[in-house]
């Protein structure tokens, strides 16, 4: 039930002190799963992941209260945690002298076959390294579209591109994975 | 089932439709329940700590003025001992010849100085003024020795000049005439002596065998 609560529902209860734990908790139950493979899909590490969902929603938590729903507040939460994402591989590519300019994520290819909470058959190990050959944004619009469903629309206001640079994009990305499952065979 | 039409569309590899199906990405068992619980707890913490402790009025401006003097009281200090007089190296051994110039050594200086006085071209030199006032006591047992030493001659002079006065007395009986012996006599002896004498002066005059000059000589003295 709670689940399905509106999200003006959640904002109105949020607002009110006494019932603002009550709120949040609501919002937990709607938001945080989606959130957490939003987040999963695109950094891969399970205690990376865990790290940045709970940052993700301290800072809901924090500036909740200040959110003029100019937006609506599920793509105000994906912003924030698309965001706190992009932000944390930035700074891992740096700790790894890696260029931000770089589009490639293969770097992260490690992380996949360390990582204990990762179990694929070959050829979902084949699908996410070719995911990985993807750019960053590019990675994002195919996760979002293909894993996630969401629409255009939803994608573009959350990342800010246009619907058309968006279906460009994700034709592009399945292209280039087929390409690289076809030469993997 | 939208986005498997589209993708369907795009993508012939019936390996690559089967990988997409699945997901291989795991993680721990309640996971979701936990995290819930976990964020709960962190926003009930984040709240008491902005609430449960109070602090004073105006506590944080007092806290930044003694913060601020602390650390210029610290910068103080640090100029302080970066400014502190340092001693030469050699200071300790010149204290140490100076105070011997002033103490062991002080005679010669006060000769130098001294020498240093009466040389009126050397307006370098500095008046050496002797240490040591308790000099006195030295004064002191230099004039009482003198004085006793003045005493002993003075007494000694008295006593000179007594036998001197004999030795004059006898030298001068010597050369007086008899006749002055008798007058001397009548006039200062008793009237008894003086006729037995007067009548034993002549007899004697007149025999002068059995006394000598030296006799009457001693008589004289005892009489006088």
């Amino acid at each position: 039930m709670s689940k399905t609560i509106e999200d003006a529902e959640i904002l109105k209860k949020f607002n009110n002190e006494r019932t603002r734990e009550e709120a949040f908790t609501d919002l937990l139950n709607k938001y945080q799963e989606r959130i957490y493979w939003h987040i999963r899909r695109f950094v891969l590490s399970h205690e990376d992941t865990d790290d940045l969902v709970q940052e993700v929603f301290i800072k809901i938590w924090n500036n909740l209260a200040k959110f003029r729903a100019d937006s609506k507040l599920y793509t105000w939460i994906y912003r924030i945690a698309t965001n706190e994402s992009i932000t944390f591989l930035n700074k891992k590519k740096q700790m790894l002298n890696i260029s931000i300019d770089d589009e490639s994520s293969s770097y992260l290819a490690e992380t996949l076959t360390q990582s204990s909470y990762f179990d694929a058959t070959k050829a979902e190990l084949t699908l996410q390294q070719a995911i990985l050959t993807l750019p960053d944004k590019q990675r994002l619009v195919f996760n979002m579209k293909y894993f996630e469903d969401l629409k255009y629309s939803e994608i573009s206001n959350i990342l800010g591109t246009s619907v058309g640079a968006l279906k460009s994009s994700y034709h592009i990305a399945v292209k280039k994975i087929e390409k690289y499952f076809s030469e993997i065979d | 089932m939208r986005k498997e039409e589209e993708t369907d569309k795009l993508i012939k590899n019936p390996l690559l439709k089967q990988a997409l199906k699945g997901n291989p990405f795991l993680l721990p068992d309640e996971y979701f329940i936990n995290l819930t619980n976990e964020l709960l707890m962190k926003t009930r913490i984040s709240e008491m700590g902005d609430s449960s402790f109070k602090i004073p009025a105006e506590y944080q401006d007092d806290l930044r003025l003694s913060i601020l003097s602390k650390v210029t009281e610290q910068k103080i200090k640090t100029a302080v001992k970066s400014s502190k007089p340092k001693l030469s190296s050699d200071y300790i051994e010149d204290l140490q010849q100076r105070i011997l110039n002033k103490t062991v050594h002080l005679d010669e200086t006060v000769k130098e100085a001294n020498h240093f006085k009466t040389s009126n071209d050397d307006k370098s030199f500095n008046k050496v003024r002797r240490i040591g006032q308790q000099k006195w006591i030295t004064f002191v047992a230099a004039a009482s020795l003198l004085l006793v030493m003045g005493i002993f001659a003075i007494l000694e002079g008295k006593k000179n000049t007594t036998k001197l006065n004999s030795k004059t007395t006898i030298v001068q009986v010597e050369s007086l005439q008899t006749d002055d012996i008798i007058n001397y006599l009548a006039y200062y002896s008793e009237v008894g002596d003086l006729e037995y004498l007067s009548d034993q002066l002549e007899d004697s005059l007149n025999s002068t065998e059995g006394i000598s000059t030296q006799e009457i000589k001693s008589y004289l003295e005892y009489s006088l």
